[in-house]
């Protein structure tokens, strides 16, 4: 079905419709969803608010920009309300830390993308909502500042402290196989 | 060599594709709850507003009705309203005259001061009015006068004494027959047969002074008696002539169920074989009834709710597809066909909630006392639907999909009979319609087609 005939259907009610949608959409954004959050059930709060929202406010959407991007948008913010809604909390780090964030390639091939995924849920929560809307969304940090009501610079800083901290879970795990893999023991 | 990479851009293009992550199947089902949630109060909304607009009909005839019993049933009270306000509005009105017509004082008369009691009988200034209007008083008024000039002593009024002739010459008659008898009993005899004849002239002045007034209240009376049909007979001409409206309020109960039409077979066009079940289930309701008295047409408004159940059973596995399900517009999803098939079901329930807001139009076929109508009817239906797969073999009810409320209109075509019980203010109603989905901005495939019996109680007010 056209997405415009989809989108004028489920502003009418059409329930067909919005099931439809949500077939084309729900892997690619529970998959964001998930990388956003900590648990699957957050992720599946986060998309379950998501397509309320969508279904609610469709009216809302002009055609002024892509459909897709409209609400990616919308996922974004309730990954972001969530986080908001749960409260910051300091993360002490080194300051003095300030080491390169570069990695070997195979190292990162040696490991599988659920390993990979959940390095990243495992990070702090501000610090997993700055790489993701940084590295894997594309905002910059002026936007990311908005969003999250903090400073450039503290996004910056917490960007480069999830990498860090990345980099380290990444060298942890590939140790062992990395080795193996150079020294052939 | 180490092959380095920012990690952020690495981590980045591993992640790029997703290796086939899933919402679980409830994440839909708690999706389309939230929407639901958020219909309904849309729903109550509207019902709402049809109960007051009921309400505010009903009331508003109400008072209609009372009005028009309290005038038909107290046609003095209507007089006396009149009469009053002919007494309460004496200036600019037909009835009175403005001050120009007024009397003035110098056709006031003494009997209106010296017969009080009489006078106090009507309002002086009805009565002045009248006067003025009519100059009926005048002749009393003047002969009144008269006989006062005649019977005052000539000493309380010294013009008369000089100016009335008859007056002189009876002075100088009874100072000549003075002189001439030379007595003072003479004098006072006169005087006293004077002061009788006055006191005579009194009484018959106090006697017309009644009889006048009482003239003057019996014209006055038939004064606003002509000043009411006067204003009667303008009201009549000036208004249409009124049509009596019989209005009534019907509640009634009965079966309804699915026409089994087009939905009678889902799978028909395959050969499927599955046991079609459309059981008839209760339903009520309420209209509010107009019609116009030796008219042979009756409106009716209001609102039923019926309980619709559709039930296939023993479907195929064959037909069983997700591409068929969807077909006949249930909306199953892949993930949501999947759970369902390996749950086995074989039977389908479609279950309606159904409010229907009809508005009907009757047509008397017979005029005996036996009453027989042809009906016609357009509907807006309210529809909160719910799909039920079940399986028949373990008795298991697996689950229910695409709860929704869905708005399209209906038109239908029926018969009706009414049996008058008591004094034909109470009678006994039933109906059969065939109401056909016209209209259904959600569902193709399902043919809503319903057929209603109903038996109810009319009440004409």
């Amino acid at each position: 079905m056209d997405i415009k005939k989809c989108i004028k259907k489920i502003k009418s009610g059409d329930q067909k419709a919005m099931a439809m949608l949500y077939e084309k959409h729900k892997a690619d954004f529970y998959y964001t969803a998930i990388k956003y959050s900590k648990t699957d059930e957050d992720a599946q709060d986060i998309i379950q608010d998501t397509f309320i929202t969508i279904f609610n406010d469709i009216s809302k959407f002009r055609g002024s920009g892509s459909f897709e991007g409209w609400m990616k948008r919308i996922l974004i913010n309730k990954a972001i309300s969530r986080y908001k809604t749960q409260g910051k909390f300091q993360v002490l780090f080194n300051e003095d830390r300030l080491e390169e964030v570069e990695i070997d390639d195979s190292r990162l091939s040696s490991l599988s993308v659920d390993e990979l995924l959940s390095f990243v849920r495992q990070l702090p929560s501000q610090y997993r909502l700055v790489f993701n809307l940084y590295e894997l969304d594309n905002l910059s940090h002026h936007q990311i500042s908005e969003l999250l009501g903090i400073s450039q610079g503290t996004s910056k800083s917490n960007l480069h402290r999830a990498k860090l901290i990345l980099k380290e879970k990444i060298i942890a795990a590939t140790q062992q196989d990395f080795k193996k893999h150079h020294y052939g023991k | 060599m180490a092959n380095n990479k920012e990690i952020g851009k690495a981590i980045k293009d591993r992640l790029a594709h997703n290796p086939g992550y899933e919402p679980g199947p409830e994440v839909w089902e708690n999706i389309i709850a939230a929407k639901r949630k958020k219909r309904r109060p849309l729903i109550f909304f509207w019902l709402g507003g049809l109960a007051l607009l009921f309400l505010g009909i009903s009331l508003g005839y109400l008072g209609y009705a009372l009005v028009e019993n309290y005038n038909v049933e107290s046609p003095n009270k209507k007089h006396d309203v009149v009469e009053n306000e002919d007494n309460s509005a004496p200036e600019g009105s037909e009835t009175y005259e403005t001050s120009s017509d007024q009397p003035q004082n110098d056709q006031l008369t003494d009997h209106s001061i010296k017969d009080s009691n009489a006078a106090s009988t009507q309002p002086e200034q009805s009565r002045e009015s009248y006067r003025s209007k009519n100059e009926r008083t005048i002749p009393s008024s003047m002969e009144y006068q008269r006989v006062k000039n005649d019977v005052v002593p000539e000493a309380q009024n010294p013009k008369n004494s000089t100016t009335n002739p008859s007056s002189i010459a009876s002075r100088e008659k009874g100072s000549r027959e003075a002189l001439e008898n030379g007595s003072l009993s003479s004098s006072n005899a006169l005087f006293a047969e004077k002061d009788a004849s006055l006191n005579a002239v009194n009484e018959d002045v106090d006697e017309l002074l009644v009889q006048a007034n009482d003239s003057l209240a019996r014209a006055e009376k038939l004064e606003k008696k002509l000043n009411k049909e006067l204003k009667k007979s303008k009201s009549d001409s000036l208004s249409t002539p009124q049509t009596e409206q019989i209005w009534s309020v019907t509640v009634f109960a009965g079966l309804s169920s699915f026409v089994p039409l087009k939905s009678g077979n889902v799978f028909q066009d395959q050969g499927s074989s599955q046991d079609v079940s459309q059981s008839f289930q209760y339903g009520y309701g309420a209209t509010l009834n107009y019609k116009l008295k030796n008219s042979k047409w009756q409106l009716r408004f209001g609102a039923q709710k019926l309980n619709i159940t559709q039930e296939w059973n023993n479907i195929p596995a064959s037909q069983l597809s997700q591409r068929n399900l969807n077909r006949i517009g249930f909306g199953i999803t892949e993930s949501e066909f999947d759970t369902l098939r390996s749950s086995g079901y074989d039977t389908i329930t479609l279950e309606y909630d159904l409010i229907q807001i009809p508005l009907e139009l009757r047509y008397d076929l017979l005029s005996s006392q036996v009453g027989l109508q042809a009906i016609a009817t357009m509907t807006g239906n309210l529809s909160d639907q719910e799909v039920i797969f079940s399986s028949d073999s373990t008795e298991r009810e697996i689950g229910s999909l695409q709860d929704g409320v869905d708005f399209y209109m209906g038109i239908g075509a029926g018969l009706g009979a009414n049996y008058p019980l008591i004094k034909s203010k109470l009678l006994l109603n039933a109906d059969a319609v065939y109401t056909a989905n016209i209209f259904d901005n959600t569902n193709d495939d399902i043919n809503n087609s319903l057929i209603n019996f109903r038996l109810g109680l009319e009440y004409k007010f």
